[in-house]
């Protein structure tokens, strides 16, 4: 490990294995490594026992694709959710901000994706042939499409808008506009303008 | 270093520690150029709704003394072609990537005109155009009316993987007077339609000539 000579070899691997994450540079994993050298070593064993369980209890569920501990997700199994909505994120962290909201009672579909030609990302590589099934499967009502404000994202959600159109599933599209708690003054002029374009009509009561 | 200031298209974003961008851009004058955009992905980043694919870009940078220059401002104007058609877009972009090398000159005006084409052709076809004026413009695509071999001009002309050849030179996959006039009439006008087989046969001869310079990259309708 060039940069801290003499370094003490157990020492030297912990800090070059912290540093192989992202946003930690080797001074930060030095930091680190020097820290857990303070614990207790019967705490430093529990932390290194939930990373070994992270991999081997940690898995996606098969048919949705969001993080499971056995074969199907707990929102899956779970029959109290709306079966007939499904909603289609990119990546499984993305259904745990969705669940934060507490604003969605439906099933998720995970593509574990994007299309991105340019980094060789096509419809094979995303997780569409399981959508397709449940589509086939009948019972699908609805399609909310929630990947990215990017034109990756978008491209996907057309993508998909057109490979079910004439399957009898309503597909829809999260809103993008204006974020809660945002002042206009400081809104870009692309969110600004799609937020008009995509206004939504107001009810007056009588 | 002074800053420069140039028209330019973006070509791919890739995470950057945290929150920071490293951005390709290919520009007018200065060709293909590697960046940093710095917190470009950080919610309050005025770079982050600017730096799209598929649309002009007004971007300026300062040089590095030695490695990768800096994003200083960016602007962006409208996007080339309807967001419904974002993912033919980005696959003629995938090609312009693999064409288009850090320090050549060239490629901003030829990506352009090619998603212009494509703009203003349909779905399938217009994608196919795009790529065959794209490859044109680099020395490419010989002329359609003479084989690309011996040079002779003839009305029976075929496809063989590496282009159009006279029986003499060779067989292959027939491209029709018929087809060859189609090809040039498209290429000009929006009014030209083209026979399914006919886009077909085209996409394929665009194909070949992907995968005889190594780009394995499929235009197909999916
Ligand atoms: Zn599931
Ligand atoms: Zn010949």
């Amino acid at each position: 490990m060039h940069g801290f000579p003499g370094m003490p070899a157990p020492l030297a691997r912990v800090v070059e294995t912290l540093s192989g994450l992202p946003g930690i540079g080797p001074k930060t994993a030095l930091r680190l490594g020097l820290s857990l050298l303070r614990k207790p070593a019967s705490e430093v064993e529990e932390m290194a026992a939930a990373l070994v369980d992270l991999h081997r209890a940690l898995g996606f569920c098969e048919r949705c694709g969001c993080f499971a501990e056995q074969g199907h997700c707990s929102m899956c199994d779970n029959v109290r959710r709306e079966r007939s909505v499904i909603c289609v994120v990119e990546q499984p962290v993305d259904v745990l901000m969705l669940e934060r909201s507490g604003h969605f009672s439906g099933l998720y579909h995970v593509l574990h994706g994007r299309l991105s030609p340019v980094d060789g990302v096509g419809p094979d590589d995303l997780r569409l042939a399981a959508l397709d099934a449940r589509v086939a499967d009948g019972g699908v009502r609805e399609l909310i499409l929630a990947t990215s404000a990017t034109v990756d994202g978008e491209a996907t959600a057309h993508f998909i808008a057109r490979r079910y159109q004439g399957a009898g599933v309503k597909v829809s599209r999260i809103a993008r506009g204006v974020p809660e708690g945002g002042e206009l003054e400081y809104m870009d002029e692309f969110t600004l303008g799609r937020a008009l374009d995509q206004r939504v009509a107001w009810e007056t009561s009588p | 270093m002074a800053e420069v200031r140039d028209a330019a298209l973006l070509l791919r974003r890739i995470p950057h520690g945290d929150t920071s961008l490293i951005i390709h851009l290919l520009t007018r004058e200065h060709g293909r150029v590697a960046l940093m955009a710095r917190g470009a992905r950080r919610a309050s980043s005025p770079f982050r709704a600017r730096l799209a694919p598929l649309c002009e870009l007004r971007a300026a940078w300062r040089p590095g003394r030695t490695g990768m220059g800096t994003l200083t401002d960016v602007e962006r104007g409208a996007l080339w072609l309807p967001e419904a058609r974002a993912w033919e877009g980005l696959k003629l972009l995938s090609l312009a990537e693999k064409l288009f090398r850090e320090g050549d000159g060239a490629g901003f005006d030829d990506v352009r005109a090619a998603l212009a084409l494509m703009a203003a052709r349909p779905r399938g076809p217009g994608l196919t155009a795009a790529a065959w004026l794209l490859l044109a413009r680099q020395g490419w695509v010989g002329d359609l009316d003479a084989c690309w071999q011996c040079g002779a001009r003839a009305d029976a002309l075929a496809w063989r993987r590496d282009g159009l050849c006279c029986p003499a030179c060779g067989a292959g996959l027939e491209v029709s007077p018929g087809l060859r006039r189609g090809m040039a009439g498209y290429l000009q006008s929006p009014r030209v339609a083209l026979p399914q087989a006919d886009a077909r046969t085209w996409r394929r001869m665009v194909e070949d000539l992907l995968r005889q310079h190594g780009l394995g990259i499929s235009l197909e309708e999916d």
